[in-house]
């Protein structure tokens, strides 16, 4: 029997309290694993750098950076935590120090103790992630579209990294915890109950100042949005300030304010157990309020975060973009036209890809484009939709040309007046928005579709050449052939004097859109669920640091005639508040970031944003029920 | 021999209202002397027992054991300190429930980095006085109220300290155990030549010491000494009582805490 073996046995037979502690940071491990083996992965560094160097950039640059603020909130989660975690055992360090427990060993104990749930968490964490692993990269290779797949391998380095990381955590968070420890005196340790923090004195102005700047947050994001210009960023920080501040005043001082006011209602307070889950819900809020405020930040971050990835990723691809899987551009004077076309279809013919080619003329004006009835129709017809007709001849259609046409971001004028090659000015009535985008790349801005005789008088500003597109059904299998074309005929792209212009293939945007999208949604998800695990670990070990006034609490409570359903009814009040208050607030708070976000992307993610908040509030209301169980069970032992 | 020495000793807390729980208290203990401590609830019998144990620091005066002032000392002292000369029973045994009670006697010697072989006899030899070798592997929760209390007594000995201080150790007993922690403490203390501390509010409890001490407002009301017959000072003690609180029953209630 030594001190030694004490720390060790005292460790085993406490598993239970520190069981959040230890899976969550299992589960930060883990996640931070999964970022290094990604980074450092072989096979996907290689092809995502030969799909386009911005993804390599953007894919290590992200990876690291999610790494990186993972790794500061795992800190900061462990510190916290680690307090909650020792302040549950104050008694046993005050009866430790009573028989004789010096600083240096008090400092051994502690640290030891991080060190050891640390490794132990370290082990687990990298024993689910090499389990993992091979199933990472399935999933991986799908999302990034990685044709080939993505190799196993052990990956030394990204084991490596995490080790290292994790063990100096552990241990700089030991280290921090010995410092707090050495300011609280023996006899504040062997006080029975532990004092809860003064409650910040709540007032009125201060508590309708949370609203007024939630209010204007929300506000300054909004403008931000609607201006549409990035370069006000500004506008948004200060949002997110104000509103962080804003939700910090609610929790400190607002609650404060509406539980008081609660106490005064005589009806309400003391009607039947409301005076018990009232004053334990004014306690419980007053020292926790700094916990629900991180709870709510961190959760709203989540679902934001997770909410613009899955929108963006779901509905930005580009073959709603652009329907064609290639467009060749042909200026004025262009010699090897004839040629070029007949590389393309020589590829697609060698691929053994089915096309349909049309051939169009647009003709662009100072700001508008037309676009003839017949050639559109060809570009319809191609595309499977029915042929348009126009009855009159100042009548036409508006063709939209992109995602924010399409989805009315854009004012359609009813009447437009346009020029005409003799000089006479004729005013245009638009009948009909098509539904979808028919036009190729490359035809851009406010596309009008004309008669044909009007199309033959229309004065055009500057010619920009005729375009030859390409529908291919099977788009998706033309990699290589569009990278070869990519290659031998995207070079001449740009500079004076140029003959002719190749866009981009529909094929190689698609794949890098969505490698893009891809690094994304496994960024944002994996730290969205490890901000989850944290946020619900965080509540379940600040459940355990009260466990035992609690206990003590209804022992007394029930001598006076509480019964078990009286007990479960005063439990669930207050866990409802617990669970479910910063997650509304969460939810508020993200739903009208997504509103911002709408106004900008103009695409509709209602179901997105559903989707997540449902999903969110299951496993939320699973943890609350599972929660509830074991801490009415423990409370009755 | 003296072994404890107050003077003049005060301890005001500071709160919003401040309360002064001790005023200029002087004791003398000597060595092997078993002293109670009785007084009303809220005389400050156990700030008393905790300025004596270093738990808690005097406001002024001093406290000498063994012409040392412990406050003096430095934390890694201190430390040292309690674990050689000191040894604490409280009214709620204060064991570590994540250990057995075998781990929680070795409390003291582990701290102190003996020798696990010479710990492990020292815990048998003591256990068997104790009565506790049924329960030695045992964890905390799985034992009675009075063996609880017998392994914080172990624990308070095992290390065969010079004095111990003893906060109400039956006041979470029947009366049956506690005859029987009392015994023990008595028997256990006088084996050792160990000196101790009690503070108490049961009459039967205090019976069993060598001298009983008095305090009422934080100040030393009386003392008197047991002539040898346990019988006639219990009489004694319930008779001062009387005359200190002026109702018995207040003083032989215990706390509901």
């Amino acid at each position: 029997m030594s001190f030694r073996q004490i720390i060790l046995f005292n460790l085993i037979r406490s598993r239970r309290v520190y069981t959040a502690y230890f899976l969550s940071g299992a589960f930060a491990v883990m996640v931070f694993y999964i970022f290094s083996m990604l980074k450092y992965h072989p096979f996907l560094q290689g092809e995502l750098i030969a799909t386009s160097e911005t993804i390599g950039f953007l894919s290590t640059v992200g990876f690291q950076m999610s790494q990186f603020s993972l790794f500061f909130c795992s800190f900061l989660f462990l510190l916290y935590s680690f307090s909650l975690y020792m302040k549950s055992r104050k008694r046993e360090l005050g009866i430790l120090l009573l028989h004789g427990m010096s600083p240096k060993q008090q400092n051994s104990l502690v640290i030891s103790e991080t060190v050891l749930i640390g490794l132990a968490s370290i082990i687990a964490g990298l024993a689910c992630g090499i389990v993992m692993t091979k199933l990472l990269l399935l999933i991986a290779a799908d999302i990034l579209g990685i044709t080939k797949g993505l190799k196993f391998y052990f990956p030394l380095e990204a084991l490596g990294l995490t080790l290292v990381c994790f063990i100096l955590l552990y241990l700089f968070v030991g280290l921090l915890t010995t410092i707090s420890l050495r300011k609280t005196t023996l006899n504040e340790l062997l006080q029975t109950s532990s004092k809860p923090k003064p409650a910040p004195r709540p007032s009125w102005p201060m508590s309708a100042l949370a609203l007024l700047l939630i209010v204007m947050g929300y506000g300054f994001v909004f403008y931000f949005a609607r201006s549409g210009n990035f370069l006000n960023v500004a506008f948004l920080i200060v949002g997110v300030v104000l509103t962080v501040a804003g939700t910090y005043l609610l929790y400190t001082q607002l609650n404060i304010r509406i539980i008081q006011l609660f106490k005064h209602r005589k009806e309400i307070f003391f009607h039947k157990t409301n005076l018990l889950s009232i004053s334990e819900m004014a306690y419980r809020v007053r020292d926790n309020a700094v916990m629900y405020f991180l709870i709510t930040i961190v959760l709203a971050a989540a679902f934001t975060g997770l909410g613009m990835c899955i929108a963006l990723s779901s509905k930005g691809l580009p073959e709603v973009n652009n329907p064609f899987a290639f467009s060749y551009r042909s200026y004025k004077d262009n010699m090897q036209e004839q040629k070029h076309i007949e590389a393309i279809e020589a590829g697609l013919n060698k691929a053994g890809l089915s096309y349909k080619k049309i051939h169009i003329l647009p003709k662009y004006g100072v700001i508008n484009t037309v676009i003839s009835l017949s050639d559109f129709n060809q570009l319809a017809l191609a595309l499977g939709h029915p042929a348009e007709t126009l009855s009159r001849d100042d009548e036409m259609l508006f063709a939209p040309s992109g995602i924010k046409e399409l989805n009315n971001g854009f004012k359609i004028k009813g009447r437009v007046e346009m020029k005409k090659v003799d000089g006479a000015k004729a005013e245009m009535k638009v009948i009909k928005k098509i539904p979808y985008i028919a036009t190729p790349r490359g035809v851009i801005g406010e596309v009008y579709v004309v008669p044909d005789a009007f199309y033959a008088q229309f004065a055009e500003f500057e010619s920009r050449g005729s375009i030859t597109a390409f529908y291919v059904p099977d788009w998706r299998k033309s990699v290589a052939v569009a990278r070869e074309l990519d290659e031998f005929l995207g070079s001449y792209n740009e500079g004076e004097g140029s003959t002719h212009s190749f866009e981009r293939p529909l094929v190689l945007q698609w794949l890098q859109d969505k490698q893009i999208n891809g690094i994304l949604l496994i960024i944002s998800s994996l730290v969205g669920f490890v901000f989850f695990i944290f946020a619900a670990s965080v509540l379940y070990l600040r459940l355990y640091t009260d466990l035992n006034r609690d206990r003590e609490q209804f022992k007394m409570i029930a001598k006076i005639g509480l019964g078990p359903d009286e007990l479960k009814r005063v439990i669930t009040h207050q866990f409802c508040f617990m669970f479910f208050f910063p997650f509304i607030i969460a939810v508020i708070h993200s739903t009208v970031a997504f509103m911002a976000l709408q106004q900008m992307i103009y695409f509709p993610f209602h179901e997105e944003a559903a989707a997540i908040f449902i999903s969110f509030f299951a496993v939320q209301i699973i943890y609350f029920y599972l929660a509830r169980w074991r801490y009415l069970h423990q409370l009755s032992q | 021999m003296e072994l404890v020495k107050i003077q003049r000793l005060s301890k005001v807390f500071n709160g919003t209202i401040a309360y002064e729980a001790l005023a200029d208290i002087d004791l003398s203990v000597n060595k092997g002397e078993f002293v109670g401590i009785m007084g009303p609830s809220g005389s400050g019998k156990t700030t008393l027992l905790n300025v004596i144990s270093t738990i808690d620091v005097p406001t002024t005066g001093e406290v000498l054991l063994e012409g040392r002032d412990p406050h003096l000392l430095s934390k890694r002292e201190l430390a040292q300190f309690r674990r050689q000369e000191l040894g604490f029973v409280f009214q709620f045994f204060n064991l570590l429930s994540t250990l057995t009670v075998r781990e929680n006697i070795a409390l003291p010697l582990a701290l102190d980095g003996h020798n696990p072989d010479s710990i492990m006899q020292k815990i048998v030899e003591l256990a068997e006085k104790l009565g506790l070798m049924d329960c030695l592997n045992k964890r905390t929760y799985e034992i009675s109220g009075g063996q609880a209390q017998r392994t914080a007594i172990a624990r308070a000995l095992i290390h065969r300290p010079k004095l111990i201080l003893a906060d109400e150790p039956t006041g979470n007993l029947d009366s049956k155990a506690a005859r029987d922690v009392l015994e023990l403490l008595s028997r256990l203390t006088k084996e050792q030549e160990a000196t101790m501390m009690m503070v108490t509010h049961d009459a039967m409890a205090a019976s069993y010491c060598d001298r009983v001490v008095f305090i009422r407002d934080g100040k030393l009301y009386n003392e008197i000494y047991n002539g040898g017959d346990r019988e006639a000072f219990y009489q004694k003690i319930v008779s001062v009582l009387a005359l200190l609180g002026g109702h018995r029953r207040e003083l032989s209630a215990n706390h509901f805490i």
